[in-house]
């Protein structure tokens, strides 16, 4: 099997609590150091001239010394190979002082920085923004990494999308990214706020769009529609999880299995013990096989099926994370009305985006 | 011999809607007919271009222009 990226969980264990994280099934448990670098070996001794390695977790810096470990042994792979290594990391930043920020910068990494930006601290969380900002300004001023941020929004705090982009965009944050708490149910009235936030970031987009040729915010998309889309853990990717299993991809680790109706093993290629005997080859095809079905024509909401939808093409659904919005026995085939409706909202929104460009550009 | 090609059932249901809107009085509304048949050419393209889906995953900055074959 070709894997491109690989995704190494090295911890469950986070220095935060936020309200809103997926991570139920939580252990606090950290990967074993062998197991990471067996299922790392096997990443690299199957990806073509390049491999991307991203260290997530809980919070990945708390096994810093791992992540230290892990870049060495790879970055003397990659010469002896001749094979280009790209180091990403996904962290919330308070664990980095000028020792990590140093490592960072000169491993040249790809920080995708949770950055969740209220504008001031919440109350019980003295300091978070305030440390936050810190970090990300030392980020910013250090000219090997590149960064982007993530910032998840509640119910609660939607109306704060706007506010918050603008000013990662005006402290220098070139990638935005916008998340929604999967763990909240989102009724109308929070999804009204969601589109009117949007409209209104869209100016924003477009006007830098227009300066420098980027788009700043990733919800926004400028390429039309090419196909139905797949779920991304159908392609060349691997996680691997702090026991030692093997995912296309974080989210389905994560995934509450005993709240769903499909077997986990459908999904679950193995566990890194097990490639050693070659047990997997067999099991590898078979799961990504699964993963491959993932594809947005076969999912249905209570109402439809996909395949007959305006938005087909449009969709960019996660079978994975919808399970976080209801709390109740579905089938992964299944899509809640309100989390098909999030989709419409950005789809709708994507369509106006390139409306839009195209009019100026015209 | 012709080669026989097995159809999923979203295919057989697309014919269907169409067949439907085509020979009978009792027609189903435009716009399923109208995406049925977006549905079929899409699926048709899909498969002369050796079947290379886009990567749909809504992560955050995980968006790279990447396809998946199929």
């Amino acid at each position: 099997m070709t894997i491109r990226e690989v995704t190494v969980l090295v911890t469950e264990k986070c220095n935060f609590n936020c309200t809103y994280c997926y991570q139920w099934s939580k252990t606090g448990k950290d990967i074993d150091p062998l197991l990471a670098k067996k299922g790392i070996q096997y990443a690299f001794d199957n990806s073509p001239d390049e491999l991307t390695i991203t260290f997530s977790g809980g919070e990945p810096l708390l096994s810093y010394p791992l992540v230290e470990k892990c870049i060495y042994y790879l970055k003397k792979k990659g010469l002896e190979q001749n094979k280009n290594i790209h180091f990403a990391l996904i962290t919330n930043g308070s664990l980095i002082d000028d020792t990590v920020l140093e490592f960072l910068n000169k491993n040249h990494f790809e920080v995708h920085f949770s950055f969740d930006v209220y504008l001031k601290d919440q109350p019980g969380e003295l300091d978070k923004f305030k440390v936050g900002k810190t970090v990300l300004r030392k980020l910013i001023k250090s000219l090997d990494i590149q960064l982007s941020t993530n910032t998840v929004f509640t119910p609660e705090t939607v109306n704060e999308i706007f506010d918050s982009v603008q000013f990662l965009h005006k402290e220098g944050i070139k990638q935005v990214g916008i998340s929604l708490d999967q763990t909240s149910y989102w009724d109308n009235r929070s999804l009204q706020i969601f589109r009117q936030q949007l409209e209104k970031t869209e100016d924003l987009v477009i006007s830098e769009y227009h300066k420098s040729g980027k788009i700043i915010v990733d919800y926004f998309d400028i390429r039309e529609p090419s196909g139905i889309n797949t779920c991304g853990a159908a392609g060349e990717r691997m996680t691997i999880a702090p026991d030692g299993s093997l995912w296309g991809c974080p989210a389905f680790y994560f995934l509450d299995w005993e709240k769903t109706v499909e077997p986990i093993d459908d999904y679950r290629y193995g566990y890194v013990q097990d490639l050693e005997n070659g047990y997997l080859e067999e099991q590898l095809i078979t799961v990504k096989s699964h993963y491959k079905k993932l594809k947005t024509d076969n999912f249905r909401t209570d109402n439809r099926k996909c395949f007959l939808c305006d938005h087909l093409q449009e969709c960019r659904l996660c079978p994975a994370q919808k399970y976080s919005f209801i709390k109740s026995n579905r089938s992964i085939w299944n899509i809640p009305d309100n989390v098909c409706e999030i989709n419409r909202i950005i789809a709708n929104q994507n369509r106006h985006f390139r409306n839009q460009i195209k009019k100026r550009e015209s | 011999m012709g080669k026989s090609i097995e159809l999923s059932d979203n295919i057989k249901e697309c014919i269907g809607i169409i067949d439907k809107y085509v020979n009978s009085k009792e027609t189903p509304d435009d716009k399923t007919v109208i995406n049925a048949m977006k549905y079929l050419s899409l699926t048709m393209d899909s498969a002369l271009r050796g079947k290379h889906e886009p990567d749909g995953c809504p992560v955050p900055n995980k968006k790279k222009p990447v396809g998946i074959d199929i």
